[in-house]
């Protein structure tokens, strides 16, 4: 499910451009925040000035996200708008994704509420943080921590998958971060 | 060669690593096993200690909490009402703060009057009693039954509407002479932010 909040959707249209130079047509494509990648080809040319795409997902929607990784390294930041050391070691999730633009996916998964959602944007949109957003269908409980197997019950909690979609590590203390995903990132995957 | 572009990039490194200095945890006590003995100061200036608490209750609710979390703020009007459901009855209950790196007894005070807390709300300023009891997060609660842990986990299911009290369970079943059907879940929260 992809959840479509109020945002400014400025959509191109080449035909309008050809036609008459140069047109802006403010469209009414759908309120929502339309991310230029998930676009379909051939699509119109989307611009996208509205927060980023976050989809609620369960465990099962991100495994599946994880899989669409496989030769990647992929790291997961699990972190809450609730969280203030989640908040500020979120940028380290970032700056790991714009060093490693081809071989390491970062996925954040909010463990917000999904009615802070608005708020969980706004602070993506802030820290220009341009990688895949999910957002827990289970709320703030034990469900949600149980069904993405954060044992200790506290965020931040970041796992590791390496190449191959096999999770490494699980860990708390965002400086380790760097280390580790060097370490796989240097390792073949195995097929 | 010194990278100057390394150096912010070590500053955060010492900042974060003041955060979670407090990686060190107790083995986690599991149900069943005596409870640790503790002394904690009230937001009244008193120290209670847990045989203190003990004294004339059958059941020791303590619940690791703070004054900022998010989470721990969501479950003030709760732990209210549960206090206001079993003032009578042969129960203790104590909120212990052990953020002794971001929360001290002032700040505890002002939020207790705040929020009209109905319950002893004290400081663990050593931070032992977390580090004893492996508590990690708040809010997490820990019910003493005869001096042995019943029960280690979550107040409920969760945050917003909650399905399941497990606490307030636990609390029944032990007060009618029953083992709690549910005696451990996972609690969730905000890491217990104590000094090095």
């Amino acid at each position: 499910m992809i959840l479509k909040p109020p945002a400014i959707s400025i959509c191109v249209s080449a035909r309008a451009i050809s036609w008459v130079g140069l047109v802006c047509v403010l469209c009414g494509c759908e309120p929502g925040a339309v991310d230029s990648k998930s676009a379909a080809p051939g699509a119109p040319n989307v611009v996208s000035v509205g927060p980023p795409a976050v989809r609620i997902a369960d465990r099962a929607e991100l495994d599946r996200v994880i899989a669409t990784h496989r030769g990647k390294v992929v790291l997961v930041d699990f972190w809450a708008t609730w969280c203030g050391p989640c908040v500020q070691q979120f940028p380290h999730s970032v700056a790991l994704s714009s060093a490693n633009p081809d071989h390491l996916a970062v996925i954040s998964v909010s463990m917000d509420e999904a009615e802070d959602l608005e708020r969980v944007q706004r602070f993506l949109q802030s820290q220009n943080a341009e990688f895949e957003h999910l957002l827990s269908k289970y709320g703030v409980g034990q469900e949600g921590f149980e069904a993405f197997a954060i044992d200790d019950g506290s965020i931040p909690h970041y796992q590791i998958y390496d190449r191959d979609g096999v999770l490494r590590h699980k860990l708390q203390d965002s400086t380790k971060l760097a280390s580790l995903v060097d370490a796989l990132l240097r390792l073949e995957p195995a097929e | 060669m010194i990278r100057i572009a390394a150096l912010p990039a070590a500053i955060l490194t010492a900042a974060f690593a003041l955060v979670f200095a407090n990686s060190a945890f107790a083995e986690d006590l599991k149900i069943g096993d005596a409870a640790p003995a503790f002394a904690v100061t009230g937001i009244d200036g008193q120290e209670y200690s847990l045989e203190d608490l003990s004294k004339d209750v059958d059941v020791v609710v303590v619940c690791f909490t703070c004054s900022g979390c998010p989470v721990a703020q969501a479950y003030e009007e709760r732990l209210i009402e549960f206090n206001k459901k079993y003032q009578d009855k042969k129960v203790a209950f104590v909120a212990v703060n052990s953020n002794n790196a971001t929360e001290n007894l002032e700040g505890m005070k002002s939020r207790a009057k705040d929020k009209g807390y109905n319950f002893l709300y004290a400081f663990d300023a050593s931070g032992k009693t977390a580090e004893s009891y492996g508590a990690k997060v708040t809010p997490e609660f820990f019910i003493i039954h005869k001096g042995k842990v019943a029960y280690h986990g979550a107040f409920d299911d969760k945050q917003k509407e909650p399905t399941e009290s497990y606490v307030g369970n636990a609390v029944d079943a032990l007060l009618t002479g029953d083992a709690p059907k549910v005696a451990e879940t996972k609690a969730f929260g905000c890491g217990i932010k104590k000094a090095k």
